[in-house]
Parts: C-alpha cells; structure tokens; sequence
C-alpha cells in the first residue's frame, strides 16, 4: 500500500484506538488480542486512505466518505433484544418461522441476539458472538483471527482491527455435519455509523455446514460505514457453503474483506450477492491451501441509480490438484455502474490446477456501466486455466420471443433478469433466502 | 365462409433493411381453417410469418393486416399474442435461468391480468392461475405431446434439441390457446417421428376454434396436418392458391414449375 498520498484522517486517533481498548478490556478480551489491537492501531496511524493510484482503488472513489470518517461514531450500540420481536422488522422477517437455524444478530456495533438450538448445541457447534468466543474459545481464534486478514493489508482494514465490534466465531468439530444452518445478520440503525465486525468461521475436519450472512438496512439521512472482515477455515475434507447477502440502504458504504483457506480435499461453495449501498466494494480472496481442494464461487451484483459496485475475487492456487470455478454475474440500471476485478494465481509447484472464472454482464440502461478486469499470475506449467468477460444488453431477440408469447414488455424483460441471475440464485441454499432475494431482484428491476 | 375473417392480410408490402420483401400480398385465415402457405427459400415465407406477429425491424411500407376485423399494424408484438394470434418460431431462442414452467405460467398469468383489467379497471396482486390448476394443464398438455415432464423444469429451449425446441412451441400453442397460429417451418430440422408427435399435436389442437398457418418448405408436413387452402408465395407475393392437390402438384413437378410464372390460377 502505497503512503506517498498522506491524508491520515484527523478523527482516527488516540481517542477512539483507546476508547476501544478500554471496552474490549472491560467485556474480559485476552490480553494477546488487546495487544493485537494496539498493534492494528499502529499500522492504522502509519497508513492513510488508499490511495487512488493503486489497482484497487483506481475506480472506485470513496471521497466523499474519507470527508466523512472522522465524525462517524464506531461506538453506536443497540441495547439486546430479549426477543425476536425486539429486532428491526426486516430482520425479524427473515427469521419468522425458522425455527432450527442458529441466529448471532448483530445490530450497529453489537451482537443483540444469539440462538443456539439445541440439535446443534449438543453436535458441539458454536456460534457466538466475537467477544464471548474471545473469552472462552480463545484457543479457537488465537491462530484464526487475523490469520488471513492481516491488519496492515490498508488502512480500513487496519482501524477495523483496531476499533472491532461485534463479529461472530462459528465453530463446527472434527465429522460432524452440522444439523441446521448458521445465519448471521447485521443491521445498522441509521446514518453516522462505523460498523467494523469480524467474524471467524472453522469447520473441522471432515465438518459440514452452511453459514449464511445477511447484511441490512434501510435507507437513512448520513453515511455510514460498513468495513466488516470474514476468515473462514475448512479443515480437510470439510464442506462448507457460505452466503454472504449484502442489501444495506443507500446510506452505507460497504467494505468487505472475505478470506477463506482451504485445506486438503475441502470444498467450499461461495455465494455472493450485492444489491444495496451507496458504494460498495468486497474482496473475496479464496486461498486453495491443501491439495484436492476446490472453490466454487458464485456471485452477482445488480445495481441501480447511481450505485457503485466493485468487486475483487482471488483465486489463489496454492498447490497442485487444485480446483477453482468462479462466476460473477452483474446487472446494472439507470446510471449504476460496477467493475468486476478477478485474478486467478497458480503458485509455482501448483500443477495440475483447474481454474475458471467468468463474468457476464447485463446492461439495462444506455447510461450503465460494467467493466471486467480480469488476470491471470501463473507460475506452473501443468495447469488449466480459463477466463472469459462478457457485457451486454438485453437480446432484442430473446424480448421478441416473450413479447410474441404475450408478455408486456416490462414482464418480459423481468423474466430476462431473473434468469439471467439464476445460476447464482439456484445455489442460495435456503429455499426462505432465495425467495427474498427474488423479490428484492424483482423489486429492484421494477 | 360467413363472417369477418379472423385474419385478413390486404396487399401487404413489407420491407426489411430498406429492401422489398413481401410485394403485395394478400390471405385470409378463418378459424376452423388450415392453410399450408409454401414457396421456396427466399420467397419471403419467415418475413410473413413475422410481420403477423409484429417483429420490430419489419417495417410495413403499405397494406394492412386485420385481426378479427381490427388492424394490428400499431400492436405490438405482445398485444397481438393477447389478442389470440400465435407464432411458432422457426429458431425457437433460448431463455437461460428461466423454466418452461415458469415462463408458461408467467405468460399465462400476463393473459389473465389484461383481461382482469379490462374486466374491473384493476389487475388483482397475485391472482394468477392456481398453481395446482396450471400444473394439471401444463401435464396434460405435455402427455399429448410426448413430453418428459422433466422438461418443464428445463430453461426455456435452452440445450434443447431441434425436436424438443419444436415441440416445446406447440406445447405453448397448447397452452394459450390462440384463434390464429401461424406455424414457421415447424417441420424443418425434424425427424420423421418427431414429425408425426408435432403433426398429432397440431391436429389435436385443430378445431372450430383455432384457425392455422403452416408455412412449409416442404410437402411432408401435409401428409400428416391436411390443410383446407394451399398457398403458394414467389417473391413476396402469393402465385397460386387452391386445395390439397396443389401441394401433391408442387411435390412432384417443384417449384421451378412456378417460376415460368405460366400457369396461374386463382380460385
């Protein structure tokens, strides 16, 4: 990360590094990980926004919130809900009627609710909230948490390490198949909020389990900010499917950092959607650490009006007999516009790799954008690996085609979209999930 | 015949990218009727068929066509569908992610919501066809045409093959029941079993109710669906026209009889 631009924001001081401590101090955090937040603190001090010369952020600017950042409130807590009926409505519609998945809930910078049914309970899977996972698993996250997202990656990520709040560990043993899904949700109350959750998912060896994240909000007066971590572990031959569902209000800003390794034989299956914020920018880094290991990743983003989407994708080959596939599928309307940025490195010594990454575009509007940046690093010479963009408009054939059947233009062209994005939807494991998001797409096509 | 014909096609002239395709043509369809329209390649068959249903890049420079007595020349294309006129396209495209289940009660559902709406001012939110209702249409329709009924979850004509894509288009013919259908080469690139499964279900449909087009390269069809009127169309307009006989002429002397353009009867 390059520090030549020096814009350090004045509101990222002591004050808030220190005011995070104390809290962390006060809920009982171990002393390695206060001492890895001074750490982060450090970094943060030393590290100003990136910079707009670098690849990653080239075309994505977010100016208007670096102006922001320093009167953004990292401490906003919502009291805890005793019950369902005490969450946000649209969370509590999510939930109504599943009775059997886990729930960590957080809303702002806290967890307010937590489930654990006892099917899954007594399997010994743990989903909990961060902050009790670093006081009575800590043996679970001294080696995870911050394992694959180092803190000094740049200065978002660094104030994220520093200023945590909230977050879930999801824990699944060695053989077990976890019973019912994991769902975790974040909510932000309203505008001038700094969300910085991190959150570690294990899976065991030979463990299975679906972990499914939502992130919500409504439309609200004043930016915030979300700048939220993932590292997700599959131990050998575990299989996991991670959704991560990202439809906050237009308010927000999102900046994700997902990791994942993988090791021997794991499979991991990634769904990725993203509908909401004003700008939103994600980096999945999928790392294939164990030999048979494979990733299949699929995403979309669909955007509208003049929201901003970029998403970056790693595929990283580690080593040999490693498999990677990848789709990402963008529809964009109005004056939105997104960037899809996908590498694909193949480690020396990683023959035998298999890795595909595609990406298709729809265009709904003359005034959308889509650019596709893809690449490729590959330091072996046994390896398959393919890639292909594509970006277009909607095929006036395939409207005349519905149109000829009796559809009004306007369904015709829903039907188009919808199909478009389902490849991606088919793969969104819970049939509740995927419904929902059906109706924002449609919602959103209008 | 009695009556105002349900499609009525008066000296059609239609160009397509500035050059003269149809060049005055004229045809009546009434339901109840089977008309087999054939010519040879080029003779501007497809370029009827898809000015009927309303394709936007024909342009109809002048002429007129009438459905049920009303012109349909400011329609579009999904207008005239509700309207009860029918296509089956002759390179069925495909639709990816979207299932022929899906897709047939979406359009079903379109049908009901404009007649709701001009029934009662207002489109009622979601009531559409039952779902129960629509899956015991779609299997009964699908069992006449030898359908798997695994293909209803397939996506629409998407991996299907030349047969599949054919009789997935008279499985919606089937379906919406339209008073025209104009048929475009259904019989190209088909099999002769898969021939006879599509011919069976065309005359299944046949009625009082349902008038048809069959635009035909070839005599074979008509071995199978016994047309009333056969039409003969060179160079954009109609030649000749007569009964079942003229097709079995065509058959063996072709086409070229035609173009010596000497022989031209009009019944």
């Amino acid at each position: 990360m390059t520090t030549t631009e020096l814009r350090t924001p004045t509101g990222f001081d002591v004050e808030w590094a220190a005011r995070a401590e104390a809290l962390a101090t006060r809920s009982g955090e171990p002393a390695w990980a206060l001492e890895r937040r001074r750490a982060a603190a450090e970094i943060a001090r030393s590290l100003s926004f990136p910079s707009r010369e670098h690849e990653l952020w080239r075309r994505t600017d977010f100016r208007t919130l670096e102006a922001e950042v320093e009167k953004l409130d990292p401490f906003a807590e919502s009291p805890a809900a005793r019950r369902l009926d005490d969450l946000p409505p649209a969370i509590r519609s999510r939930v109504t009627g599943d009775d059997t998945s886990a729930l960590v809930i957080q809303r702002d910078g806290g967890v307010v609710f937590e489930r654990v049914p006892a099917s899954l309970a007594r399997q010994g899977v743990i989903a909990c909230p961060m902050g009790r996972a670093l006081r009575d698993h800590a043996d679970r996250l001294t080696g995870t948490l911050g394992g694959l997202l180092e803190s000094d990656y740049d200065w978002y990520v660094a104030i994220g390490a520093a200023l945590r709040t909230g977050g879930a560990f999801v824990y699944v043993p060695d053989g077990v198949d976890a019973v019912a899904p994991v769902r975790l949700f974040h909510w932000i109350d309203g505008g001038g909020r700094l969300v910085v959750p991190r959150s570690v998912v294990v899976l065991g060896r030979g463990a299975r389990a679906t972990v499914v994240e939502e992130l919500l909000s409504e439309t609200a007066d004043g930016i915030s900010l979300y700048a939220g971590g993932t590292e997700v572990y599959l131990g050998d031959e575990s299989k996991l499917i991670y959704g991560t569902l990202q439809d906050w209000g237009r308010n927000v800003y999102h900046y994700s950092n997902q990791r994942a390794r993988l090791d021997r034989g794991a499979e991991l299956q990634w769904i990725q959607t993203v509908l909401g914020g004003r700008m939103a920018k994600a980096n999945s880094y999928f790392s294939l650490a164990g030999p048979g290991s494979q990733a299949y990743v699929h995403g979309f983003m669909f955007g509208d009006q003049r929201q901003h989407f970029h998403l970056h994708t790693l595929q990283r080959h580690l080593v040999d007999h490693t498999t990677s596939d990848l789709l990402i599928k963008g529809c964009l309307k109005g004056r939105a516009r997104s960037i899809y940025q996908g590498l694909i490195q193949v480690s020396e010594g990683a023959q035998r790799t298999d890795a595909y990454q595609a990406n298709r575009n729809l265009l709904l509007s003359d005034t959308a954008r889509a650019d596709s940046i893809p690449g490729l690093e590959i330091l072996a010479n046994d390896v398959r690996c393919t890639h292909g963009a594509t970006i277009g408009h909607v095929d006036p054939e395939q409207m005349y085609y519905l149109m000829a059947r009796g559809l009004p233009p306007a369904e015709a062209q829903r039907l188009i979209v919808e199909g478009f994005f389902a490849p991606v939807l088919d793969r969104i494991p819970l049939e509740n999930v995927r419904e929902q998001l059906r109706q924002v797409i449609q919602h959103k096509i209008g | 015949m009695s009556h105002v014909p349900e499609l009525a096609v008066k000296n059609l002239h239609v160009a397509v990218e500035g050059k003269e395709i149809l060049k005055g043509l004229s045809l009546e369809v009434r339901k109840g009727e089977i008309h087999a329209l054939m010519g040879p390649n080029g003779s501007g068959k497809s370029t009827l068929a898809n000015t009927l249903m309303g394709y936007p890049r024909y342009e109809v420079t002048s002429g007129e066509i009438l459905f049920k007595g009303k012109s349909v020349l400011e329609m579009e294309a999904d207008e005239r569908s509700r309207a009860g006129l029918f296509m089956a396209f002759q390179y069925p495209v495909a639709i990816p992610g979207v299932s022929v289940a899906n897709f047939l009660r979406t359009a079903l559902n379109a049908r009901r919501a404009v007649q709701d709406a001009n029934g009662t001012g207002a489109m009622p939110v979601g009531k559409g066809i039952p779902p129960k209702e629509f899956r015991a249409l779609l299997r009964e329709k699908m069992a006449l045409l030898h359908m798997d009924e695994s293909v209803a979850g397939r996506y629409l004509n998407d991996g299907f093959s030349g047969g599949e894509k054919k009789r997935a288009e008279i499985l919606q013919m089937a379906i919406l029941k339209p008073e025209i259908a104009i048929l475009d080469e259904t019989d190209s690139g088909l099999d002769i079993d898969a021939l006879r499964v599509v011919a069976e279900g065309v005359n299944a449909l046949v009625g009082p109710d349902l008038g048809v087009l069959i635009i035909t390269h070839y005599q074979r069809i008509l071995n199978y669906v016994k047309p009333h009127f056969v039409h003969v169309m060179v160079d954009g307009q109609i030649q000749i026209s007569g009964g079942p006989e003229l097709a079995l002429k065509l058959e063996s002397l072709g086409y070229d009889w035609l173009r010596e353009g000497k022989e031209v009867t009009t019944p």
